[in-house]
């Protein structure tokens, strides 16, 4: 396959555009002929918008007006960020045929930015899932290996970039479906601080913790579109009232004598060897350019997963109660009774995880047994929240795997929803804390099941709340370290 | 399982209930974790960093309905139209 950008990141390719060493017209074509060639591989998208991408870069090139931060950049967008005229179906059955009636304000801000959205990404039914197989319409799959999962839930959108057939996609991170997809693949994945990015037009699924989350190949990217997709919005009343991020990092000298927290739990005896080895030559290599280790301890980081998943399934159970066939997608009638109208639909619509996801937290919420299962993770949260409080007393930023694991293979753990579960177990504590992280490329290990072959491994960095900027310039740093972030799958189009 | 299924609105088959419930035993068992943690005088987090929120009680626009209903399964007379809600059919 041919690159459609020949490997450049956003701010490159925006940049070549700018001084007029190619055309919008020309990249949006050579992005849509490569995702076309990549489907049958790869199945990183559910709808490629050629008309409408194609349109919108002659009107960029034909526009007089300043050009954009992302001017002619092409994007891919998540299926549960509405996207005005386009299917936005959350990769359910429920929503097949289910066009957005206005946009999300991320996508807007994107537009307004330059930017060519070419299409939208496979995922996850309704975000629910760490590899992408709960996709109503087929897996996405690893660039590096087609026979394992790229991560989930924005399985497509972590694909799409991996891959370089876009060099910035939108997805969202719930409890790490941004993160641990990008350490799987090997590009950036950016969970903002809570409330940073607007999530006005993403699908709820657990209102507390979602996060509309970029996937991008470079630091300077990551910086390059908070700045477009950050900042308040007064239609998102729990968007916090500080600016968008900086556009540009401040570099290394401001970061010499930056402590970096390294919490033992994070490197539990079960890590894969060789992701355990590609974390710590990355901390030292943090350690080399004048970076101080510090370890710290976050003591209740093995109730994470309970702590995450009881309250995610109670918040997905009531925010799944809209999809009951009256406004939305699609509808099965029943006996004819409303009642049995809203249940066969829901039967009829949703996949296995989000009935299992919706079963959990509606019983998390049922009377007698709410403050036993809802009421106790919400304490818990206060504890793992108070973990990172007093973990920042004493460093700059945490440092830890991202997965456990590298990519498993396609079917290893469907059977098994506990261990799909636990896929998650370095990454949801961020979110119950509503803090920012990002998953960084952080070299290659062999798998478990396979030492013949070599995939990414991702470092996660946790900044205090708000402290995204510190986050993206430690990001920075470590990409100045190694070029990891630079090489690119053979199953790719770069 | 079918008191819960009943109430989150799924009609499940005996199939899917055979299939589901030892899953979801299996789920709680590890989430059963939580009851270790001595929680005594610890507040509940529902949300982190939120604040309350008003905005001047003046009247905004809203979306044109026909757009919206264009979108639904079924609409009659510019409404949504469901099956009547007591007492059987339509």
């Amino acid at each position: 396959m041919n690159a459609p950008f020949e490997g450049l990141d956003a701010t490159g390719l925006r940049d070549a555009i700018c001084a007029g060493q190619r055309g919008v017209r020309e990249t949006t074509a050579a992005c849509l002929d490569a995702i076309e060639a990549s489907q049958d591989t790869l199945g990183a998208f559910l709808t490629i918008e050629r008309e409408s991408a194609l349109a919108r870069a002659e009107e960029l090139e034909r526009s007089d007006a300043e050009p954009g931060p992302l001017h002619g950049v092409p994007v891919a967008i998540k299926a549960n960020l509405c996207w005005e005229g386009h299917e936005t179906n959350c990769a359910s059955r429920l929503l097949e045929g289910w066009r957005a009636p206005y946009s999300a304000t991320s996508v807007e801000r994107l537009l307004a930015a330059g930017a060519v959205p070419v299409g939208v990404t496979n995922m996850d039914e309704f975000a629910m899932g760490s590899s992408g197989e709960n996709s109503a319409f087929g897996p996405a799959r690893n660039p590096w290996d087609t026979t394992r999962i790229p991560g989930g839930s924005s399985s497509g959108s972590a694909v799409a970039v991996a891959a370089r057939l876009v060099p910035l996609a939108l997805g969202s991170d719930t409890g790490g479906s941004v993160r641990q997809p990008a350490a799987l693949c090997g590009v950036y994945g950016y969970k903002p601080t809570y409330g940073r990015v607007s999530r006005y037009g993403l699908v709820a699924f657990g209102s507390s913790l979602d996060q509309v989350s970029p996937f991008v190949t470079s630091a300077r990217d990551l910086a390059l579109c908070m700045s477009v997709i950050g900042g308040h919005d007064p239609r998102d009343s729990t968007s916090l009232e500080l600016d968008a991020p900086s556009a540009a990092l401040r570099g290394e000298v401001a970061l010499t004598g930056l402590k970096v927290g390294v919490p033992k739990e994070h490197f539990p005896p079960e890590l894969d060897k060789g992701t355990r080895a590609a974390c710590e030559a990355a901390l030292a290599r943090l350690e080399e350019r004048g970076c101080e280790l510090v370890e710290v301890s976050l003591p209740h980081a093995s109730y994470a997963i309970p702590t995450y998943y009881v309250v995610a399934t109670a918040e997905a159970s009531s925010n799944l109660a809209r999809f009951d066939g009256v406004a939305y997608g699609q509808r099965v009638d029943g006996d004819g009774s409303l009642n049995s109208m809203f249940a066969a639909t829901r039967a009829a619509g949703f996949g296995d995880e989000v009935k299992r996801r919706i079963l959990i937290g509606t019983y998390a919420l049922s009377a007698g047994y709410q403050d036993e299962w809802y009421g106790r993770a919400t304490r818990a949260r206060t504890l793992l929240r108070r973990d990172y409080e007093a973990a920042f007393e004493r460093c700059d930023v945490i440092a830890a795997p991202t997965s456990p694991t590298v990519a498993f293979p396609l079917g290893e753990r469907t059977e098994d929803p506990v261990s799909m579960y636990l896929a998650d177990i370095l990454t949801v504590s961020a979110s119950l804390a509503g803090l920012p992280a990002v998953s960084a490329p952080a070299g290659f290990a062999a798998p478990a099941d396979d030492p013949t072959k070599s995939l990414p491994v991702g470092l996660q960095l946790t900044g205090p709340h708000a402290c995204d900027e510190r986050v993206i310039e430690v990001a920075g740093l470590l990409e100045s370290t190694s070029d990891d972030h630079l090489k690119t799958p053979s199953g790719g189009a770069a | 399982m079918r008191e819960t299924a009943d109430l989150a609105r799924l009609d499940l088959s005996d199939e899917e209930c055979a299939r589901l419930e030892p899953e979801l035993d299996s789920i709680l068992e590890h989430f059963k974790a939580l009851s270790e943690l001595d929680l005594e005088g610890v507040e509940g987090t529902a949300s982190v960093g939120l604040q309350d929120v008003t905005r001047p009680d003046v009247p905004q626009g809203s979306m044109d309905p026909e757009t919206l209903l264009a979108r639904a399964p079924r609409e009659r007379d510019s409404h949504y139209q469901v099956p009547r809600a007591v007492g059987g059919s339509e």
